[in-house]
């Protein structure tokens, strides 16, 4: 038998790579092939899928690279060597804005799906709360607790999707996956645009990496947990068009969770496939919810150090919650997401970009 | 010490909070389980919007419960009906009239009139909240009735407890049948609708309260109405040239003496021919296997040129089945049901976005699109007896 090695608190290469997928799953899984069907033909979406794909391992492997230059360095810590003090304080402040909008869009995001599907008549505002006072507890905890809670739920999730992928293909139709390569360069640029919204949440390497025990096994482990949700992702895509058709995708609002509706397990035994998708839906978001809110806060503590961890989250989760309630229709909702996709993708290149001149320029080493 | 016990007022409070409501809750035995929906035409009125009628079959749980109690001869099912304007209003307000809350998370079909799905676009309008609403499921299934759709589900039938399970369940046991065109999710209709391609759809006819499923209803795709029906022989026609069928009886004479054919499998494949756009060829080439099924001759079939030639004749009526839903198609319904236009758009794909807006409609390239059908049937078994008969 192995030995029992967590007492530490240090962060694990294994932690480390699920994280990451972890984090993005939750906004993706359910809206992706629609929004990959509204701007190309057929199924023509995967290319998207793949070339955002790379883009995010190649961003994630550079990421956690350059983390672990600087080994046992926080992100305030070695951007203020890169940069300087101020800009690092500012870097990081925008950072745990942006993880702020996040942990508040995913929390609403449950709230939005538990209304329409599962609990019509409970509030909104209840669901939610719930929700988000069971983050709250996890992210109170320990850091390196949540992390591996990660890998726990991760391949329950991973196994779910795949026996929902699995029920499925009974129903895929070869004709649907005709016409191929028809849609124009225009549009598979528009398809890639919308295929990066769904893998947004990379920017927690940064401060996550620093923790680790190795971090120089971090950038490989990394671009591999990158590339299994491309591959879920194309999985998942592939399987929906194959079902539905290409028109009828691009005109649902949650495509993943008509296909969990659609698996009938012949003998009428098991009809209600949908309520343990959701069950796992609801573990990816709070994956996601409770390490953005965590890596807030852990932003806001490398920066005001005289605060304990415990004190910045209970001063912030109430705004969370407060801006969780703001997008309260299905557009408005979709709106906000794709902002903060935007926000977050853009945002995190910028970071690279300019820290990477910056150690060209200074000869930081 | 009053710290905790701040903590612990604070806990306790919150625990109360959520106790208090179970908003969604709900007992089985509040529900009431929609299994059947049919929509008729109430009112026809011109210069106005169409006045339809639903009607939603109830199943009674008490009648359907297990038959040791005794007395079965409780009614297990009642049918509900309200006019008006839009689905969504008259399921309320059906509900409205019930003392429990109707739940459609177990509707099985769907059946339109014929006379409503004469009008253009009407089946869109009136399927749009089976498809939005979410308690829907995808796996409903749609068809269409010959007279009044509520007829279907006031249908006399001693085997099922309802008249939806009887229809939903013979529809299971006949899919890929020759005789009778698949059963259709809702989910699948909601394809056919947004695209532009003309489609099937099963159709129910009653005679003397018999339940007949051998026939089929054309929907135009450009303005998704209802052009025309295929009888029983197009809808073989249609099934052998389209479908992937394992079932049906193909009949035809063989020197002069009864045979049938047993299908055993069906495989259709179409390719085609765009070099000119305007006048498509199209390929359908059928593989059947079969066995010999009934013969009222007296040769011995153990006997490979015979078998040969049987096969032949066979294929030859397949074809002569599968011409007959072309020629309708093309000369009377004017309907690409055959497919291929679909196909085209998957292979030829700037070919079909030229020209998809004549296809069914304006130039009606369809219409001019020369078919060539092949059919290949084979005999692979004879059953376990040679002659019946000595010459």
């Amino acid at each position: 038998m192995r030995k029992f090695d967590y007492t530490d608190e240090a962060i694990g290469s294994r932690e480390i790579m699920i994280a990451g997928p972890a984090m993005i799953m939750g906004v993706g899984i359910l809206s992706l092939p629609n929004l990959l069907t509204k701007e190309t033909i057929g199924v023509d979406g995967w290319i998207p899928i793949v070339v955002g794909g790379i883009l995010f391992i190649c961003l994630s492997w550079s990421i956690t690279k350059m983390v672990s230059l600087f080994p046992g360095k926080s992100f305030t810590e070695f951007t203020s060597i890169i940069a300087g003090k101020p800009i690092a304080i500012i870097v990081t402040l925008i950072y745990a804005f942006i993880m702020f909008l996040f942990a508040s869009y995913t929390v609403s995001n449950l709230g939005n799906v538990a209304e329409k599907y599962i609990l019509y008549e409970t509030p909104f505002q209840v669901t939610t709360l719930a929700f988000f006072l069971v983050v709250i507890y996890a992210v109170a905890g320990s850091r390196v607790g949540l992390l591996r809670l990660n890998v726990m739920f991760f391949p329950i999730i991973v196994f779910i999707v795949l026996v929902v992928m699995g029920f499925s293909l009974q129903f895929v139709k070869t004709d649907h996956l005709q016409p191929m390569f028809q849609t124009d360069l225009k549009n598979y640029a528009q398809g890639v645009k919308s295929a990066l919204l769904s893998f947004v949440g990379i920017g927690i390497l940064w401060f996550y990496t620093p923790y680790m025990r190795h971090s120089d096994r971090a950038p490989g482990r990394v671009a591999f947990g990158i590339g299994l949700v491309t591959i879920l992702y194309l999985l998942v895509f592939i399987v929906t068009v194959g079902v539905f058709g290409h028109d009828v995708t691009a005109n649902m609002v949650y495509p993943s969770v008509e296909l969990a509706k659609a698996i009938e397990i012949p003998g009428e035994f098991f009809e209600r496939f949908e309520s343990l998708f959701f069950v796992i839906w609801t573990m990816v978001l709070f994956n996601s919810a409770s390490m953005a809110l965590d890596v807030m806060t852990l932003a806001l503590t490398t920066i005001f150090t005289k605060f304990r961890k415990q004190t910045v989250l209970y001063i912030v989760a109430p705004l969370v919650y407060v801006m969780a309630m703001v997008p309260n229709d299905i557009v408005m909702h979709r709106i906000y997401g794709t902002f903060i996709g935007n926000l977050a993708f853009i945002y995190t290149v910028f970071v690279l970009v300019l820290l990477f001149v910056l150690m060209k320029i200074r000869g930081v080493r | 010490m009053a710290k905790r016990l701040v903590s612990c007022l604070m806990v306790y409070g919150l625990v109360i909070f959520f106790m208090t409501g179970c908003w969604d809750e709900m007992n089985i035995e509040e529900r009431n389980f929609v299994v059947g929906s049919a929509l008729d035409v109430a009112d026809k009125k011109e210069r106005q919007d169409m006045t339809i009628s639903l009607t939603d079959q109830f199943v009674i749980p008490g009648g359907i419960g297990p038959p040791e109690g005794g007395e079965s001869a409780d009614k297990t099912y009642t049918n509900e009906t309200a006019k008006g304007k839009n689905p969504q209003v008259l399921s309320h307000y059906i509900a409205s009239g019930t003392s429990r809350k109707p739940s459609y998370q177990h509707l099985k079909i769907l059946v339109f009139s014929e006379e409503l799905a004469k009008q253009p676009n009407m089946i869109p309008k009136l399927s749009d909240m089976f498809m939005r609403d979410v308690d829907m499921r995808r796996g409903v299934k749609v068809f269409i009735a010959e007279d009044k759709a509520k007829d279907i589900l006031e249908m006399e039938q001693d085997t099922e407890q309802t008249p939806t399970r009887f229809v939903n369940m013979l529809f299971e046991k006949n899919d890929g049948s020759i005789e009778t065109i698949n059963s259709l999710r809702i989910g699948i209709l909601q394809e056919f609708l947004l695209r532009e391609n003309s489609y099937v759809l099963p159709r129910l006819t009653l005679e003397n309260e018999e339940l007949n499923t051998n026939s089929a209803a054309v929907f135009h795709g450009p303005d998704n109405k209802l052009v025309g029906s295929l009888n029983a022989r197009e809808t073989k026609g249609y099934n052998l040239a389209t479908q992937t069928t394992k079932e049906g009886m193909v009949e035809m004479n063989v020197d002069d003496e009864r045979m049938v054919y047993k299908i055993a499998d069906t495989r259709s494949k179409m390719t085609l021919n765009v070099d000119d756009p305007h006048h498509v060829e199209a390929y359908i080439d059928v593989k059947a296997e079969g066995f010999l099924g009934e013969m009222f001759g007296s040769e011995s079939v153990i006997n490979a040129n015979y078998l040969k030639k049987i096969g032949n004749k066979a294929a030859d009526k397949m074809e002569k089945l599968i011409k007959e839903t072309i020629k309708k198609s093309q000369e009377e319904l004017h309907a690409d049901i055959l497919g291929v236009g679909g196909e085209m758009k998957r292979k030829h794909y700037n070919v079909w976005k030229k020209l998809h807006n004549d296809w069914e409609g304006g130039e009606n390239y369809f219409d001019n699109v020369t078919f060539h059908v092949k059919v290949d049937a084979k005999m692979i078994d004879v059953g376990s007896t040679d002659r019946t008969k000595q010459n």
